[in-house]
C-alpha cells in the first residue's frame, strides 16, 4: 500500500456547502463523453445542422463555467470527491480552482467555436460523424486532464487525450503521411506519459497522498527525498514530450498532417498546453527542488530559442504557426520555471487567443486557395476582404503591440526575465529571440498573403472568400484578445489573476501583481519589447536574405531529435530482426542450447553470489567396487550412445544407461526405486522401439564443430548436477533414510530382509501406486502394440 | 481428511466431468458429440459454485488453514473456472472438424477409434484439475505433480487441435523442452529438500527463517531455488524458457493457444510464488534468487515485445505479447505478499480474459476453411464483423495496457506493487516497454477498425459456429466492466495473500492427515 496519509476531507474545499454544484464536475464530464459517443448518430440524422446541435454542449459547458467563476474566483475551488479504488487509496477526484477554471474555458470556450469551424470546414467528409466522436471525446478527455486532482485520474485522462489526439492525427488515414505522424505522436507522447505516471506514483508515495491539491504540503520535504531526481526527471519527460518541448518539439510540426480544425484545437489552445499545465499544477509542490526549477528554465529558455530560429526559416503557413508554437510552450514553462505565476497566466490565455484564430485563419486561407506557401499568396484582401480584416487583429496580439492582450503577456515576461538573476543572461536573449520571431511569423500568416503584393511570376491564385461559419471563430477570438488587452477589468484580469495565485500555491503571498498602467511604464522591459518588434519588421523585410544565412542552421536538422527519434525506432527493429534470426529460428536444437548454457550460467551465477564453494570431502563419498563397475557400464554406454548411427542401437544403449543407474539405486539401498526404474526402463525402451521402428534411419549428421559444442555443453551441464549432488551430500542436514529403515525393520515390522520390509510395509501404498502404474503402462503398450499390428495388417 | 476432500471439492468435480466427456465423446450420436463443449463449460461451472462455497461462511476458515496462500485457492480458482469456461466456448467445432464433416455429409461411417473430441476435452479439464491442485499445493510432490497434471494434457492438446504438420511439429518442440524443463525444477526440488530436510512448504519456511538467523541460506537451497525458478518459468514462458512460445503458439489451433496463454501460465506464477513463499520476502528474497528474477524479468518484457514488432502473423504477434506479459507478471512476483500478490492475481485474470478475448476473434474467423494468419486478413473488418472488429479492439487496448480497460488496472497493480518493493527502475523498464508494445497492439486496433479491406480480407468469413464469437463478445464485456469489481475486489484478495510462514504445529499435523 502506498504509506498515503487520508486527507482531511473537508480540505480545500469550501464550495462543499454548495451542495447541488458538486455533482456538476461530473456531470459536465459524463455529458461531454456521452455527446462524443452520439455524435456520429447525430452527424447521420442531422447533418447540415450537425456541428451546430453538438456545439450546443461545450456551449452550455462554457457558460456553466462562466456562472460559478465568480466564486471560484474568490477563492472557493469547487471539488468532488468519490471513493474508487478502495484497496490503493484512489479516489476519483475533481477539482476546479483557478488554474483550472483557465484551462477549463480555454477548452470549452474555444471547443464550441472549433465545433462550428469543423463543421464548416469539414461536414461533408463522409466520415465526418467519426471526426465529431474523436473531436469531442478528445475535449472531454483534456477537460477530465485539468480537473482531475487524483493522480490516477490525470494519468489516466493525459492518456486519454493521446488516443483521442492519435484518431484526429490520423483522420485522413489513407495518407500514409498522416498515419505515420499519428503514430509518432502517439508513440513520443504515450512513453512520456509512462515516464509521466512512474514519476506521479514516485511523489505521490514521496509526499504521502495522491491528492494533486494536497501535494503542495509536502513542499519542504521533497528536496530531501532521494527520490527526488528521479521524480523530476520523470513527470518532466512526460511534460516535456506533450508540450513538444526541445528536445522533443519534432513530433509537433509533423502533426500538423491533421486537418485545420485539429491543428487550431489540440496544437494551439489545448493539448501541447498539458504539459505546461502539469508543470503549473505540480509547481507548488515541486519547486523547492533545485533541479525542477533550473530544468525548466533551461529547457524553456531552449524551447523558446530553437523554436523561434526554425519558425523562422519557414514559408509554409501550418509550418510557421507550429514552431512558433514550440517557442511560445518553451516561453510558459520557463515562465512557471522563473516562478511568475502572473506571466504565465496571463501569456498562456493570450496565446490560445491569438493563435488559435491565427490557425483558424490558415485554414481558411489553404483551404480557399489551395496554397500551403505565404510567399505563393498576395493581395487577398480583394478577394478575401472579411479574412484579411481579421487576421491582423490576431496578428497584432502575437506580435506583442500594445494595447493588445499578447502585449501584456510579453511585457510581464521581459520582467520575469530581467528579474530572473543568475539566468537572466541566458534568458533575455532567448526570449527576445522569440519575441522578434513571434513577431515575423505574425506578418508572414497575416500580412504578406493579404495585404502585400505576390511575388513577381507568382501564380495567378483563385480565392474565394471564407463561409460566415468559418470566420466566426477567429473574429470572436481575436476579438476577444483585442477586449482583454483594452479592457482587462471585465474579467480576464480575475482569470488570469486567481489562474496565478492556484499556480503560486501557499507561495500566494509574495506574488506581485502588476497592473495594466504599470506595464507601459517606460523601463528596460518597455524598450525590449518595442525593439523585439523593430527586429521582427526588419526580419520580415530582409527574410530572403535572412532564410539564406539560417539555411546554415540546417545543421541543427542533422543532429535533430526526428533523426534520434528514427534511429531508435530502426534500432529497435534492427535488435527484433536479429534476436529472430539468431535465436527465435525454429530449430529445436539451438532452443535446447540456449536453455541450457543460460542455466548453467545462472546456477553458477547463484553459487558465486552465494560465495561459498569449498571443496567437498572426498573421504565422506565411499565407491565400492560393484558401484564403480555400474559407472563405468553407464558411461561408457551414455558416450557409445552419441556415437551410434542407427536408432534402435541409440535406444539399447540408452536403455543400458538406465539398468545401471537402476542397480545403482540397489546397492545404495533403495530396492523400491530399484524397481520402479527397471520396470520404466524396460517399458521405455520398448515403446521407443515401437514407434522407431517406423521412422528412417538418421539421414543427417553435425558436423564435428557442432558436436564439440554440443557435447561440451552436455558434459558441463553433467558435471554440474554431479557437484551439486556432491554439495547436497556435504550440506545434508539429517541423516540418509536408509540408516532408519534398517534400524526399524526389526523392532517395527517384524521382517529381517529390509528390502522386503520396505516395499511390503513402509513403503506399502507406494509399492502399490507403483504397480498401477505399472499397470496402465503396461495396457497402453499393449493397446499400441495391437494398433500397430493392426495397421500393418491392413496396409 | 475429510477437510482436504471438501477443499478439493472443484476438482473433483472437474474430475467427475474428464471422466464423462471422455467417454461421451465415443458416442455413436452426433448430438452428444456436438454437446461436448458444453458439457465442459457446464462443469466448469458447476465447480466455479464449489470454490465459492468451500471459500464462504465457515469453511473459508477451514479452507485457509489447510493452504499456503489462501487467497490463490480461492480467487485463482474460481477465475480460472471462469475463464475455462469462456476458454471452451472457442472450441466448438474445432477439434474432428474435417471428421465430422465427413460423418455428416455420409462419407464416412462414425468410428470411435478416430474420434478425438471427448479426448480432448477430458484433457482440457484435467490441465485445469493440475492448475487448480497447484494453488493449494502443500509440499513439492504435489505441486511437482500438479505443474505436471497441467502440462501433461496441453502437449497432447496442441497435437490433435489441427490436421496440420505444423501442429505437430509444435507438439514436438513443446514436449521436449516441456520435458526439459520438469527435469530442471524437479532438480532444483530434489535440492531444496536436500538443503531443508523437508518436501513440506510450512517446514521449509521454518529451516530457512532457522538458516537465516543463522549463517544464511546456503548454496544448495540458492542453486535450487534458481533452478526451481528457471523450470517453472517454462510455463509462463520466461526467459531463458520462452523460445517455445512463438513456434507453439503459431502451430495450434487459436483455440488451443489461447488455453496455452493462461492455463499453463497461471500454474507457473502460482507455482513461483509458492515456492517462493517457502524462503519468505521478509528481509529481502536471497540475492541470486532475486538477480535471476530481476534478470528474466527485465529480458522476458524486452525480447517479448521486440520480437513482437516485426510480426506479421497474429497469433506470433501474441505469442510474443504472452512472453511480454509474463515479464510484467514478474514484477509483482518480486514483489511479493501483500500487493505484488494481490497484483500477479488480478493481472492473471485480466490477462486470462483479454487474451482469450483476442484468440476469440481469431477463431471466430476463417479463410477458405483455414484459420487467418497474417494482420492483413484483418483489415476493414470493421465493415463485415463490427461487433468482432470492437471486440478484437478492445482486447488489444486492454492488453496494451490502455485506461481504463482491464489491462491497465492490473498493470497498475503491477506497477505500483514494484514500486513500493523498491524496484523502481524494474518498474521504468516495464513503463518503457509498454510503449514499444504500443507499435504492435495499435496495429491490431486500427487495421480492423481504420484499414480499408483488401482483396484479401474480403475472402476472410466468420466460422460456422456461433459460440467462438459469443466468447469474444463476451471477454470484450468484461473488459471493459471488470475494471470497476477489480478495484473493489482488491482488498478482499490482499486479505488472503498472506503468506502462511509458520502454522502451529497442531493444524499443520491435521493438514498432513
Amino acid at each position: 500500500m502506498l504509506s498515503l496519509r487520508r486527507a482531511d476531507p473537508g480540505m480545500g474545499y469550501h464550495a462543499a456547502r454548495g451542495g447541488s454544484l458538486v455533482p456538476m464536475l461530473l456531470v459536465l464530464l459524463a455529458t461531454l463523453f456521452v455527446t462524443a459517443l452520439a455524435a456520429p448518430a447525430v452527424v447521420r440524422f442531422a447533418r447540415p445542422a450537425a456541428a451546430p446541435i453538438l456545439a450546443i454542449v461545450p456551449a452550455l459547458a462554457t457558460f456553466w463555467l462562466i456562472s460559478v467563476a465568480p466564486g471560484v474566483l474568490r477563492g472557493e475551488p469547487i471539488g468532488l470527491v468519490r471513493s474508487w479504488v478502495s484497496g490503493l487509496e484512489i479516489e476519483f477526484a475533481l477539482h476546479l480552482d483557478g488554474l483550472a477554471l483557465l484551462f477549463a474555458l480555454l477548452i470549452c470556450g474555444i471547443g464550441t467555436l472549433i465545433v462550428l469551424y469543423a463543421g464548416a470546414y469539414l461536414g461533408t467528409h463522409p466520415q465526418f460523424g467519426r471526426f465529431m466522436a474523436a473531436l469531442l471525446g478528445f475535449m472531454a478527455s483534456m477537460l477530465g486532464l485539468v480537473l482531475a486532482d487524483d493522480a490516477i485520474a490525470l494519468f489516466i485522462f493525459w492518456e486519454l487525450t493521446s488516443i483521442t489526439s492519435y484518431l484526429l492525427i490520423g483522420f485522413d488515414h489513407e495518407r500514409a503521411d498522416a498515419r505515420k505522424a499519428a503514430l509518432q505522436a502517439l508513440l513520443v507522447t504515450g512513453l512520456g506519459g509512462l515516464a509521466l505516471l512512474a514519476g506521479l506514483l514516485l511523489l505521490a508515495d514521496a509526499a504521502g497522498t495522491l491528492r494533486l491539491s494536497d501535494m503542495a504540503a509536502a513542499r519542504p520535504d521533497l528536496p530531501l527525498d532521494p527520490r527526488a531526481a528521479a521524480i523530476v526527471l520523470l513527470i518532466l519527460a512526460g511534460a516535456f514530450t506533450k508540450s513538444a518541448m526541445a528536445p522533443f518539439h519534432f513530433w509537433l510540426p509533423g502533426a500538423m498532417e491533421a486537418p485545420a480544425p485539429v491543428s487550431a484545437y489540440l496544437h494551439s489552445s489545448t493539448m501541447v498546453k498539458a504539459g505546461v499545465y502539469l508543470v503549473a499544477r505540480l509547481d507548488p509542490a515541486l519547486c523547492d527542488i533545485a533541479s525542477w526549477s533550473r530544468l525548466l528554465v533551461a529547457f524553456g529558455a531552449a524551447t523558446a530559442l530553437i523554436g523561434a530560429f526554425t519558425a523562422s526559416r519557414q514559408r509554409y503557413f501550418k509550418r510557421l504557426l507550429a514552431y512558433s508554437t514550440v517557442s511560445s510552450l518553451g516561453i510558459m514553462v520557463l515562465l512557471v520555471g522563473l516562478g511568475a505565476p502572473q506571466a504565465a497566466a496571463v501569456y498562456i490565455l493570450a496565446h490560445a487567443l491569438f493563435k488559435g484564430a491565427l490557425f483558424m485563419i490558415a485554414g481558411v486561407a489553404e483551404k480557399r486557395t489551395g496554397r500551403k506557401d505565404v510567399e505563393a499568396l498576395g493581395d487577398l484582401r480583394r478577394a478575401m476582404p472579411w479574412t484579411a480584416a481579421i487576421a491582423p487583429a490576431a496578428a497584432l496580439s502575437m506580435a506583442g503591440v500594445p494595447l493588445f492582450l499578447g502585449f501584456a503577456g510579453k511585457e510581464l515576461l521581459l520582467k520575469a526575465a530581467l528579474s530572473a538573476g543568475w539566468a537572466a543572461p541566458f534568458v533575455v536573449p532567448c526570449v527576445f529571440a522569440a519575441g522578434a520571431s513571434g513577431v515575423l511569423v505574425a506578418l508572414l500568416v497575416a500580412w504578406r498573403p493579404f495585404h502585400a503584393a505576390p511575388e513577381a511570376g507568382a501564380l495567378p491564385v483563385a480565392a474565394r472568400e471564407g463561409t460566415p461559419l468559418l470566420l466566426a471563430g477567429p473574429l470572436l477570438l481575436a476579438g476577444l484578445g483585442m477586449l482583454a488587452g483594452l479592457f482587462p477589468f471585465l474579467g480576464a484580469r480575475a482569470i488570469t489573476d486567481a489562474a496565478a495565485l492556484a499556480i503560486a500555491g501557499p507561495r500566494g503571498t509574495g506574488l506581485v501583481r502588476i497592473d495594466v498602467p504599470a506595464l507601459a511604464a517606460p523601463g528596460a522591459a518597455l524598450a525590449l519589447s518595442l525593439a523585439s518588434l523593430v527586429a521582427g519588421v526588419l526580419l520580415y523585410r530582409a527574410r530572403a536574405r535572412w532564410r539564406a544565412i539560417a539555411a546554415l542552421g540546417g545543421v541543427i536538422d542533422a543532429a535533430s531529435p526526428q533523426r534520434g527519434y528514427t534511429a531508435a525506432l530502426d534500432g529497435i527493429l534492427r535488435a527484433a530482426r536479429f534476436q529472430t534470426r539468431l535465436l527465435q529460428n525454429g530449430r529445436l536444437r539451438i532452443y535446447l542450447f540456449v536453455c541450457l548454457l543460460s542455466t548453467i550460467g545462472l546456477v553458477l551465477l547463484a553459487a558465486a553470489r552465494t560465495g561459498t564453494l569449498p571443496g567437498v570431502p572426498a573421504d565422506d563419498v565411499a565407491i565400492s567396487a560393484p558401484d564403480l563397475v555400474f559407472l563405468i557400464i553407464a558411461a561408457v554406454a551414455a558416450i557409445v550412445a552419441t556415437r551410434l548411427r542407427g536408432r534402435l542401437s541409440t535406444i539399447a544403449m540408452l536403455g543400458g544407461v538406465g539398468f545401471a543407474v537402476a542397480m545403482l539405486f540397489l546397492t545404495f539401498g533403495a530396492p523400491d526405486v530399484a524397481m520402479t526404474q527397471f520396470a520404466v526402463e524396460t517399458l521405455t525402451v520398448i515403446i521407443f522401439v515401437l514407434i522407431f521402428h517406423h521412422l528412417p534411419r538418421f539421414a543427417v549428421f553435425s558436423g564435428p564443430w557442432v558436436r564439440l559444442r554440443d557435447g561440451l555443453l552436455a558434459s558441463a551441464f553433467g558435471v554440474l548436477m554431479g557437484g551439486l549432488v556432491l554439495l547436497v551430500r556435504r550440506d545434508a542436514v539429517f541423516p540418509p533414510i536408509s540408516d532408519a529403515f534398517a534400524a526399524r525393520a526389526a523392532p517395527e515390522a517384524h521382517g529381517r530382509n529390509v528390502v522386503n520390509v520396505i516395499l511390503v510395509d513402509f513403503r506399502a501404498l507406494d509399492t502399490l501406486g507403483e504397480i498401477l502404474v505399472l499397470a496402465i503402462s503396461g495396457i497402453g503398450v499393449y493397446t499400441l502394440l495391437r494398433l500397430f499390428i493392426r495397421k500393418e495388417r491392413e496396409a | 481428511m475429510a477437510d482436504r476432500l471438501l477443499l478439493l471439492l472443484p476438482e473433483l468435480v472437474l474430475f467427475a466431468g474428464a471422466v464423462l466427456v471422455a467417454v461421451a465423446g465415443l458416442s455413436p450420436r452426433r448430438e452428444i458429440r456436438r454437446a461436448l463443449p458444453g458439457i465442459t463449460a457446464g462443469f466448469l461451472l458447476v465447480a466455479m459454485a464449489a470454490v465459492a462455497f468451500v471459500h464462504s461462511g465457515e469453511r473459508a476458515a477451514v479452507a485457509a488453514v489447510l493452504t499456503p496462500m489462501p487467497a490463490l485457492t480461492g480467487w485463482v480458482r474460481l477465475a480460472t473456472c471462469g475463464i475455462a469456461a469462456l476458454l471452451s466456448l472457442l472450441t466448438v467445432g474445432t477439434i474432428d472438424r474435417r471428421l465430422e464433416a465427413d460423418v455428416q455429409a455420409g462419407r464416412l461411417d462414425f468410428n470411435p477409434l478416430m474420434a478425438g473430441r471427448g479426448e480432448f476435452h477430458a484433457f482440457f479439464l484435467l490441465s485445469i484439475i493440475g492448475l487448480l491442485l497447484c494453488t493449494s499445493a502443500t509440499d513439492l510432490i504435489w505441486l511437482f505433480v500438479a505443474l505436471e497434471l497441467t502440462s501433461l494434457p496441453t502437449y497432447v492438446m496442441v497435437a490433435m487441435s489441427r490436421p496440420s504438420r505444423r501442429a505437430q511439429e509444435a507438439a514436438m518442440k513443446y514436449f521436449f523442452l516441456g520435458a526439459l524443463s520438469a527435469a530442471i525444477f524437479l532438480y532444483g526440488f530434489a535440492l531444496l529438500y536436500g538443503a531443508t530436510g523437508t518436501l513440506i512448504f510450512s517446514e521449509m519456511s521454518a529451516a530457512f527463517a532457522a538458516q537465516r538467523a543463522g549463517d544464511g541460506i546456503p548454496l544448495v537451497a540458492n542453486v535450487g531455488l534458481v533452478l526451481a525458478i528457471v523450470g517453472i518459468g517454462y510455463k509462463i514462458a520466461a526467459v531463458p524458457m520462452h523460445f517455445y512460445a512463438a513456434d507453439v503458439y503459431e502451430g495450434a489451433a487459436a483455440p488451443v493457444t489461447a488455453f496455452l496463454g493462461y492455463v499453463p501460465k497461471a500454474a507457473g506464477a502460482v507455482a513461483m510464488l509458492i515456492v517462493l513463499g517457502a524462503v519468505g520476502w521478509e528481509g529481502g528474497l536471497p540475492e541470486p534468487v532475486l538477480t535471476t528474477l530481476w534478470m528474466s524479468a527485465v529480458l522476458t518484457m524486452t525480447l517479448g515485445n521486440i520480437g513482437a514488432l516485426l510480426q506479421k502473423s497474429v497469433k506470433r504477434m501474441l505469442a510474443y505479447s504472452s512472453i511480454a506479459h509474463s515479464g510484467y507478471l514478474l514484477i509483482g512476483i518480486i514483489a511479493g505478499p501483500g500487493l505484488g500478490i494481490t497484483a500477479v492475481i488480478l493481472y492473471l485474470v485480466a490477462y486470462g480474459v483479454m487474451n482469450t478475448g483476442a484468440f476469440a476473434v481469431l477463431a471466430s474467423l476463417e479463410r477458405r476453411g483455414r484459420e487467418i494468419e497474417d494482420v492483413e486478413d484483418l483489415a476493414g473488418l470493421r465493415h463485415r464483423h463490427p461487433a468482432l472488429a470492437v471486440a478484437l479492439a478492445l482486447c488489444a487496448g486492454s492488453l496494451l495496457g490502455f485506461p481504463p480497460l482491464l489491462g491497465f488496472v492490473g498493470k497498475l497493480y503491477l506497477f505500483i506493487a514494484g514500486v513500493e518493493a523498491g524496484q523502481v527502475l524494474l518498474v521504468v523498464i516495464g513503463a518503457i516497454n509498454s510503449a514499444i508494445s504500443a507499435w504492435y497492439y495499435l496495429i491490431l486496433v486500427g487495421v480492423p477498425i481504420l484499414g480499408a479491406p483488401t482483396a484479401r480480407s474480403e475472402t476472410v468469413d466468420a466460422v460456422p459456429s456461433r459460440w467462438p464469437r459469443v466468447a469474444a463478445v463476451l471477454a470484450a464485456v468484461l473488459v471493459v466492466l471488470l475494471p470497476i469489481v477489480a478495484a473493489r475486489l482488491a482488498p478482499r484478495i490482499d486479505a488472503g495473500t498472506a503468506v502462511r510462514a509458520a502454522p502451529d504445529p497442531a493444524s499443520a499435523a491435521a493438514a498432513r492427515r
